[in-house]
């Protein structure tokens, strides 16, 4: 018998009685999806923008960089419709676009003074920004930069948690499973670690900025 | 057990009031705490059914996505298990989250034996490891100390700073931007793990999880066998009903639900990941009468809303786990000499009130109290219940006390042999016994 084997068959069995499991999510669903997602993200320290379309998301996205007073960004991979409005905005505002996607070194990702990255999934009822490893992703962007702005379509916002873990298990959604890596990001980075004081910025980005588009 | 006094005492009940204000305001609806409570036991007692089975199907999805997992059966063997991943890293320094079960498994000091720099990166622990001091509560390790001593602990270490907490934070940051980009491996702890689809949720408010599992090109994460339940979608369910507890949010800044090393698909992440899984007594307590304590989620509402823990902060337990909570599971892993721990508890049920796990914290606290073994404890008290319901053996008594207590209070306290009798008599004067009787009897005459 092989340690791991033996491991676990000294684990014993029916030692205790599950209750049989109660039926529905512990939570109705949110009656006003978008609303709660910015709700909640806005409660969490986030700033919450709300725009039509993509391409006033675009210009948004880089007016904040703009007034943060940065001259360049990061850009993680976006998709089309997102890109280009984004390439042009930035043209026309003076902002560096610089591509640092995941695959990027992380030492090349680390000076710079904003990321935009696109949630692939959200949720509204924790509002929570969801994003999924990938190459090209932000995972990085998301995380190094002091200023992360994300961008959401309100297509990719799910109601609830549940839902969340029923999409990462959907296989026309993620053939070969769920992502080795889901990062769930409810607000900025924050710390009450000296006398209770709260800090923002501790380690990831101080400000995130949400825009949703849709 | 001491209570805090001065300072360390405000700090403490404020600390502990803030969170149960958080609580209240965000996690209090009776109907909501049921709703969820009902859903997470259910999934943890499917998973303490049949935990063989559910940690055999965890490890097999881990390894099919190419992590590694380790079962170590006690803290000696997950700790060789961590050492020999750090070696073969090559890691000269490793960055580390915030893990009460690499603190149970003592870790740290097994590491830097082997000549490895081991940075705490939470705030918190990252202030405690400085100032060489044990965490003194699990959300806010450093809620002890002062700005003044972590500048003065920072300007001895780092470089000057002034006495502000966003200063401070601002140093730290940079610290150990540093290290998170040069360490070669990351310590995690697991808030929980989903067996169905083999995926472990970090969860942190300040980003320092995601960091330690991000960066480094090797991810090792430390998880104790009763934080698994049975699927993803439980997974989802703990990973928001934790921060409910805790702070009474929704969600915390960051979550991670991480399944395995980045591989081709990933981009960014490491390149190796090891899942180690640590008994440690715990096969044992499930098969024991004090099995419930497995459900805990180490979300500190037990801390916060104990008379006891809040007048006496966390090192007062004596070892890592602290609180009603602790005064269970100590003796469990550590042994029996920790049973006094049972005592350290007014009964008062708001433990149990507050846990979303919804688990007896004051009857199994009450049931060590009642254990064989725990009788001789009762000798005094019971003798005194004897003494105080006869009148002549009381009064028999009262005349021996007084001129016993007398002659102890003019004895010079250093003259005592060393021991506990005189590290009690330090700080105590003896009562004068009175010669006059408290009651009169009903009729009777004083002698």
């Amino acid at each position: 018998m092989s340690h791991r084997e033996s491991f676990l068959a000294r684990l014993p069995v029916g030692r205790v009685r599950p209750p049989p499991r109660p039926s529905g999510p512990a939570l109705p669903p949110p009656q006003d999806p978008a609303g709660e997602f910015l709700r909640r993200l806005d409660e969490g320290g986030a700033a919450v923008h709300r725009v039509d379309g993509a391409e006033a998301a675009a210009a948004r996205a880089v007016e904040i960089v703009r007034r943060a007073g940065a001259e360049r960004a990061g850009l993680a991979e976006l998709g089309p419709e997102l890109e280009g409005p984004l390439r042009r905005a930035a043209a026309a505002a003076g902002l560096e676009l610089v591509p640092a996607g995941d695959g990027c070194d992380p030492a090349a990702v680390e000076p710079l003074p904003a990321g935009i990255t696109r949630a692939e999934l959200a949720v509204a009822q924790t509002g929570a920004l969801v994003q999924v490893a990938r190459p090209g992703g932000g995972r990085l962007l998301s995380l190094l930069p002091p200023l992360h702005v994300a961008l959401v379509c309100v297509q990719d916002l799910l109601p609830a948690m549940e839902d969340l873990a029923a999409a990462l298990v959907d296989r026309s959604r993620f053939p070969e499973g769920p992502p080795p890596a889901v990062s769930l990001i409810g607000g900025p980075s924050k710390t009450g670690d000296i006398e209770a004081v709260i800090v923002l910025g501790v380690h990831g980005p101080g400000r995130l900025e949400v825009v949703l588009w849709g | 057990m001491p209570i805090e006094a001065g300072r360390r005492a405000r700090a403490l009940a404020e600390f502990t009031a803030r969170l149960r204000a958080l609580r209240a305001k965000g996690f209090s609806d009776p109907r909501e705490v049921e709703a969820f409570r009902r859903r997470a036991r259910a999934a943890k007692l499917e998973y303490l059914s049949r935990p063989g089975y559910w940690l055999g199907r965890l490890a097999e999805r881990v390894e099919a996505a190419g992590g590694r997992v380790h079962f170590a059966d006690d803290a000696g063997e997950a700790n060789r298990i961590v050492l020999d991943i750090c070696r073969r890293a090559g890691a000269g320094q490793v960055v580390k989250g915030k893990s009460m079960t690499c603190e149970e498994m003592e870790l740290n000091p097994v590491l830097e034996a082997a000549g490895i720099q081991v940075s705490e990166t939470d705030l918190g622990e990252f202030i405690v490891q400085l100032a060489g001091e044990p965490p003194f509560h699990i959300l806010g390790p450093a809620m002890h100390k002062t700005r003044q001593e972590i500048a003065e602990l920072f300007s001895r270490h780092f470089e000057p700073v002034d006495p502000e907490p966003a200063a401070l934070t601002r140093l730290a940051r940079k610290v150990l931007r540093r290290r998170f980009l040069s360490a070669r491996v990351g310590i995690t702890g697991v808030n929980a793990a989903a067996c169905d689809t083999g995926t472990i949720a970090v969860i942190t408010n300040e980003g320092n999880g995601r960091f330690c599992s991000t960066l480094p090109p090797v991810h090792i994460a430390v998880m104790g066998l009763e934080k698994a339940v049975p699927t993803l979608s439980d997974l989802a369910l703990i990973s928001t009903l934790l921060p409910r507890a805790s702070l009474g949010w929704p969600l915390s800044a960051y979550v991670s639900w991480i399944s395995g090393p980045a591989g081709r698909s990933a981009g960014a992440g490491p390149r190796e990941f090891h899942l180690v899984i640590l008994d440690n007594g715990r096969s044992r307590i499930l098969e024991g009468p004090y099995w419930e304590i497995l459900l805990c989620l180490r979300c500190a509402s037990c801390l916060n809303h104990c008379p006891v823990y809040t007048t006496c902060g966390g090192p007062n337990y004596g070892w890592v786990y602290s609180g009603p909570m602790g005064a269970v599971l100590t003796p469990l892993l550590r042994g029996r000499e920790h049973d006094h721990l049972a005592h350290a508890s007014t009964l008062c049920g708001r433990c149990r009130q507050m846990c979303p796990m919804g688990i007896d914290l004051p009857g199994m606290l009450l049931r060590r109290r009642q254990e064989p073994g725990g009788a001789f404890k009762y000798l005094l008290p019971r003798l005194g219940a004897e003494i105080l319901s006869r009148r002549g053996l009381f009064e028999t008594a009262c005349r021996l006390a007084r001129p016993a207590a007398a002659a102890l209070e003019r004895l010079p306290r250093e003259a005592l042999p060393p021991g506990p009798w005189r590290a009690w008599r330090m700080g105590r004067r003896l009562p004068r016994v009175p010669r006059e009787r408290a009651v009169k009897p009903e009729g009777g005459e004083e002698s």
